[in-house]
């Protein structure tokens, strides 16, 4: 198992995503349902990506989700 | 084991750190006999950690008995004998390919479990060694490639970086560190080191002392790459050459003792710095050194990236270097082994790998160097590289790296081969790829980083992308690249590249580099540039 960071580009900007899945479709389709069930009101949303991408261990795995610095 | 693990008792350990106090990462050595006699599947999972200390990652996939290995070369000098070898072991047991790297170590992939006592063995003959090439230990000390022939080197490092090498490599006092620790030592005043972004760095100093000029190095620590780059602070202290180690000695001492060891995440030295502040630091640095002077003339007086293309005169009257071209430093291993036979037959025998990647061969006398460069190798390896190809670096990428997301070394050389053939330009831009946040081919200090992630199409398909960082160095202390919005699907990043490179050739002024233009024309005009060319191209 892998967890996945995202970067989710709208018109009002970007916002984040994390996703634990087994590959990187699986990720792409959580964040579509995190989406859909979060955002209440329509966007428009430019593109989707993966940025990052740990392995799951024992111990777990996590992102600190801040906006990116200009060398991010 | 002459020293108390003070952290030993801390509740908070992270696993690493647990296992660790169990059983040495050093002892690693112990145990791959019995693994490469038994199999693969003998070597328990909670082992995997340890054969880091061996310099061996396990390559993906991770069932299949085959490692990364990585070979130590301090400050990048070779001898005929452990260049014969090092090519030697890619022919046999790495399918004759082998990487330079960013710290000018050497390194294979698919070697198999059970071929590595016979690798140490051959390592081991020529003073050699994989030992702490990975692992919670002092990395390869990197430095100036030229030292000991470098006209622009303040003194000779040779016998400063061996002394450093002999005194840290495989000592159980240091074979325990909270994570990666790399040093640099390095006199060349044009930053051959990369002083900035090492743990621990010496640059070229001097100072006057009793009225006589002394030379010797000033410190920097706490530099680092990865997905938190911090550029290293210089202490106030002068050092003399025979006081270095005592130095080194003093500040791995404090990130053994005092560097954190709750979460990796959080464990290289720029962490600790950050939290006790530069002033602190430096006291406790003094306090186990003794007095040191304050620190006198700053001598580096630039940054030449790492490069040394061409035909240069030595410090030795009559004799040159040739630094050649390794495309992002992969190189077959027969190919290795020409240049090493061709260094013996008009040189010393000596080679000399850089953190860019690339090779130099040292000790060529003048009336040699023509014959030396008619050898069809220089048309594979050229010492005159194009502008693009010859300044790109990439990490391993998605080919061997669990990690990387794309592709890296085959599309930068594709990229910097359309350039190279498209846009022609009177200085080279430095073009650095990684294919995650790690940034191991050091994209935060390239003229034009590129970061490879994965990008839903509009369609829905799943494509390599990336992003565009322009404008790092390591002048004046460094700088690093800050990114542009956008992200450029791979089948379009060398179109997009193309054009807005033909902008920087129409735009610039003569001689000017990427990093002066970036500086003179703004972000916000590189992005402006970008958007109108990704537009154009999405139409």
């Amino acid at each position: 198992m892998n967890l996945y960071r995202l970067i989710i580009t709208t018109d009002e900007g970007e916002f984040f995503a994390v996703a634990a899945a087994e590959n990187e479709e699986q990720a792409f389709q959580i964040a579509d349902r995190e989406i859909q069930h979060n955002i209440l009101t329509k966007t428009n949303i430019r593109d989707i990506t993966i940025v990052e991408k740990k392995i799951v261990k024992k111990a777990g795995a996590g992102y600190l989700i801040q906006p990116r610095k200009a060398y991010e | 084991m002459s020293y108390v693990k003070v952290w030993a008792d801390n509740q908070q350990l992270n696993k690493n750190e647990k296992n660790k106090l169990k059983k040495d990462g050093l002892s690693v050595f112990d145990d791959i006999p019995y693994y490469a006699k038994n199999g693969f599947e003998s070597i328990p999972k909670d082992q995997y950690m340890y054969f880091k200390y061996a310099g061996l990652t396990v390559q993906k996939p991770q069932d299949k008995g085959l490692f990364m290995l990585r070979v130590k070369v301090p400050t990048g000098i070779l001898n005929h004998k452990q260049a014969v070898v090092l090519s030697e072991i890619g022919q046999l047991y790495g399918r004759n390919v082998q990487d330079i790297t960013t710290r000018q170590s050497i390194q294979y992939h698919w070697i198999p479990l059970e071929k590595l006592p016979e690798i140490f063995e051959r390592l081991k003959k020529v003073d050699l060694t994989t030992s702490e090439a990975e692992g919670d230990a002092p990395r390869n000390v990197v430095g100036n490639p030229l030292a000991g022939i470098d006209p622009n080197e303040l003194f000779d490092t040779r016998p400063v970086v061996d002394e450093i090498y002999r005194f840290f490599q495989d000592n159980p006092d240091f074979s325990n560190l909270p994570r990666k620790y790399k040093i640099s030592v390095n006199a060349n005043i044009y930053n051959a080191g990369h002083a900035e972004i090492n743990d621990l760095a010496f640059t070229p100093a001097s100072k006057v002392i009793d009225g006589k000029k002394v030379l010797g190095f000033h410190v920097l620590v706490g530099g680092g790459l990865a997905a938190k780059p911090y550029l290293a602070k210089q202490l106030n202290v002068f050092v003399t050459k025979n006081q270095v180690k005592k130095v080194a000695a003093a500040v791995t001492t404090l990130y053994r003792d005092f560097g954190y060891r709750k979460s990796r995440a959080r464990a290289r030295l720029k962490y600790l710095i950050a939290d006790w502040g530069i002033e602190k630091f430096e006291e406790r640095v003094l306090e186990l050194t003794g007095t040191l002077p304050a620190a006198g003339k700053d001598e580096t007086i630039g940054w030449n990236g790492g490069f040394f293309f061409g035909v240069h005169p030595q410090k030795q009257k009559g004799l040159n270097y040739v630094g050649i071209s390794v495309p992002v430093g992969r190189i077959h291993s027969d190919d290795f082994y020409k240049i090493a036979e061709l260094a013996a037959q008009f040189g010393s025998g000596e080679l000399r790998t850089v953190n860019s990647q690339n090779l130099i061969i040292p000790n060529i006398p003048d009336h040699s160097i023509d014959k030396l460069l008619k050898n069809d190798i220089f048309k594979k390896f050229p010492i005159h590289p194009t502008f693009f190809t010859g300044y790109a670096m990439a990490c391993t990428g998605n080919e061997f790296c669990n990690l990387a997301l794309t592709n890296t070394k085959d599309k930068m050389l594709e990229l910097a081969e359309r350039l190279d053939r498209e846009v022609q330009l009177d200085v080279p831009v430095r073009i650095y790829m990684v294919g995650c946040t790690n940034s191991c081919g050091q994209r935060h200090i390239a003229d034009i980083g590129i970061q490879g992630l994965k990008l839903r199409t509009p369609e829905g398909q799943l494509v390599d992308a990336y992003e565009l960082f322009v404008g790092g160095h390591l002048n004046n202390g460094g700088h690093f690249n800050e990114r542009l919005k956008g992200r450029i699907e791979s089948s379009l990043l060398s179109d997009v590249l193309k054009d807005f490179l033909f902008y920087f050739k129409k735009e610039k002024k003569q001689g000017e580099t990427f990093y002066a233009f970036t500086e003179r024309k703004g972000k916000e005009t590189l992005q402006s540039l970008l958007d109108t060319i990704i537009s154009h191209y999405e139409q």
